[in-house]
């Protein structure tokens, strides 16, 4: 039976303010792994395995169609390319959709380091703050990668709090200031991206309600690598989120 | 929270194949056997320093222009022989900074609150590019106050004094500046975290030059808009970039003005008392649920991800605006819904014990 035009007038107003509160996020990710630094002696085994385990989790995770995503890793992931790359693909984004920065490999406090050079968290966070999506994330997979929140407490607090007056931002980093992120030749990624992998497949959704929040998150990460470091690394989360922002969806 | 390593181990094993390449085995990075990474590639360029050298907020060279605020209403007050660079009061609003750390975490970040002689950098007033002084107290008359703090931290800071915030340079010094050089100095304050000056009582105004207005003089191109995409225009991708997706686009569920519905069928069901009616939207379904019977609607379930399938947590409230069974055509199944009223006793009186 057709609807008449009056009833449909009605349902269609009535569904497209209700549809207005589902999402239809789409997801951008950068994902970057530097393991092949020039020369040998700053060789990693794991970070482009890590980028690539991230970026095979969200096209698991996300609707067909609805994640653009790009991988750099070693010689691919330069000083310049990274910063295009997130500012390019970022800038796609709309403001409900959802952002996310992966790194692994080298890093120092203050920043990481890409194939070529040193890029600063400062760097990144200008980058990313281009973009209109109001739900940021970094995921930082690095040595000293708790040297963000210390760099913070000086240049990056106003600068990320210019950008949390109008976007959620989750930062997720690997270690503590002080501590190293570790990886294992028995593992096919470091420590952090293991954990982090397997929190975003669905193992940190303890409410079973398909949604990873940054809380869940959080806890199953940190709990995991804490105990399967021996107690020498500690991921720490910090930014300006709640405690139930959703992180992803899980897919049955 | 405890882990099964050995069950991990298994499923880590299963993942193997969703690389292309096994890494190789490097020994002495086994975490096992007391690894110590590698060390940091050291590059030739110099590394981003967080320093406190006055000269950065001068220098051309120094940070972005993209600051996070838009161009101040700066007041130059003159206090004697120097200038004190009124910026405004710190902002009422504050902003805690939340951090998820365990509990054994040293490095929590504390609650960020405004007082009297707050930590501009906390607060996120200005950044770590900015000295603060804070040798600087209420008591003290202005012009204490600017010469503590210029002892301190020299030209190019900034201090705290009775609720407003001020900058160190002498007057000598500001108007040798570039525009470009102080709009380099104001882009390290967050402006969003600053009121505009306010006529502090007891200031001492031995004189008051004009009203510094810098949007005269500041290149307006240094605006947010910096930081903001242009509106509507598609920013390319550079053909380095290889940009992907995962699989065909979608097509979720919508509907517009000219979608075509149609209602297939409205059903009472028995057991739960709920009604169901599903309708086609140019060609998907959807089902809309009346959970309480009401005979009014409310939710509609439909692919909204667009992956061809309706899950449990796709649907959309109606928020008591949903369409009617009767709006619908009513059952097509032929249920005829009673016209017994539930019974409501709240009113009742029982007079007969």
């Amino acid at each position: 039976m057709m609807i008449s035009n009056f009833l449909k007038r009605i349902l269609i107003s009535v569904l497209l303010l209700s549809l207005s509160c589902v999402g239809f996020a789409r997801t951008y990710l950068v994902a970057v792994g530097v393991a092949d630094y020039p020369g040998t002696d700053s060789d990693l085994s794991l970070p482009a395995n890590d980028a690539r385990a991230v970026v095979e989790v969200y096209k698991n995770q996300c609707a067909s169609g609805t994640l653009t995503y790009t991988v750099l890793t070693n010689e691919q992931a330069t000083k310049d390319r990274i910063t295009r790359a997130i500012t390019q693909v970022f800038a796609q984004a709309k403001k409900d959709d959802i952002v996310v920065f992966f790194f692994s490999g080298h890093g120092y406090n203050g920043g990481f380091c890409a194939y070529d050079g040193n890029i600063s968290y400062k760097q990144v966070r200008k980058a990313m703050a281009k973009s209109k999506s109001t739900n940021k994330m970094m995921f930082i997979d690095a040595c000293h990668a708790g040297g963000v929140r210390q760099e913070a407490s000086n240049a990056e607090h106003a600068a990320v709090s210019s950008d949390m007056k109008r976007a959620n931002v989750m930062i997720f980093l690997s270690s503590r200031t002080d501590e190293y992120s570790l990886e294992s030749p028995s593992m096919q990624c470091g420590f952090f991206t293991t954990y982090l992998t397997r929190a975003l497949r669905g193992s940190a959704d303890t409410n079973s309600d398909n949604i990873v929040t940054a809380r869940e998150l959080f806890l199953y990460v940190n709990g995991g690598v804490a105990d399967y470091s021996g107690g020498r690394q500690h991921p720490v989360m910090w930014g300006r989120f709640s405690n139930d922002m959703p992180v992803i969806t899980i897919r049955k | 929270m405890k882990t099964n390593i050995n069950s991990d181990a298994t499923e880590l094993q299963n993942d193997q194949t969703l690389y292309s390449t096994v890494p190789p085995q490097h020994p002495a990075h086994s975490a096992d056997a007391g690894y110590q990474p590698t060390v940091a590639p050291s590059f030739q360029s110099a590394q981003p320093t967080v320093g406190n050298s006055c000269s950065q907020a001068t220098s051309p060279l120094a940070s972005s222009k993209s600051g996070s605020g838009k161009a101040p209403l700066a007041k130059r007050v003159a206090v004697g022989a120097g200038v004190g660079l009124v910026l405004g009061g710190v902002a009422s609003a504050t902003m805690a900074m939340q951090s998820i750390t365990p509990p054994d975490d040293t490095e929590a970040d504390p609650e960020a609150e405004t007082s009297t002689n707050s930590d501009l950098h906390a607060i996120g007033v200005c950044d770590g590019d900015v000295d603060v002084a804070y040798g600087v107290s209420d008591d003290m008359s202005f012009s204490q106050a600017f010469a503590a703090a210029r002892a301190e931290v020299g030209p190019g800071g900034v201090f705290q004094w009775r609720g407003q915030i001020y900058g160190t340079y002498t007057a000598d010094e500001w108007n040798s500046m570039t525009p470009e050089q102080k709009q380099d100095y104001y882009d390290h304050f967050n402006w969003d975290r600053i009121d505009a000056p306010s006529d502090v009582v007891d200031q001492p105004q031995v004189e008051e030059p004009q009203v510094e207005e810098p949007q005269a003089e500041e290149p307006q191109a240094e605006e947010p808009q910096v930081e903001e995409p242009q509106a509507e225009e598609p920013v390319a991708i550079d053909d380095d970039i290889n940009v992907q997706t995962n699989g065909d686009e979608s097509h979720p569920f919508t509907m517009t003005e000219d979608s075509e519905v149609e209602v297939i069928g409205v059903v009472h069901d028995s057991d739960s008392g709920s009604n169901f009616a599903e309708i086609s939207v140019d060609g998907q379904q959807a089902i809309l649920v009346d959970v309480d019977g009401d005979m009014q609607f409310d939710y509609i379930q439909a692919d909204f991800d667009g992956d061809g399938d309706i899950s449990s947590n796709e649907y959309a409230d109606f928020q008591g605006q949903g369409p009617s069974v009767d709006q619908l055509g009513g059952f097509s199944d032929g249920y005829e819904p009673t016209n017994d009223d539930p019974i409501d006793n709240s009113d009742q009186i029982y007079d007969d014990i």
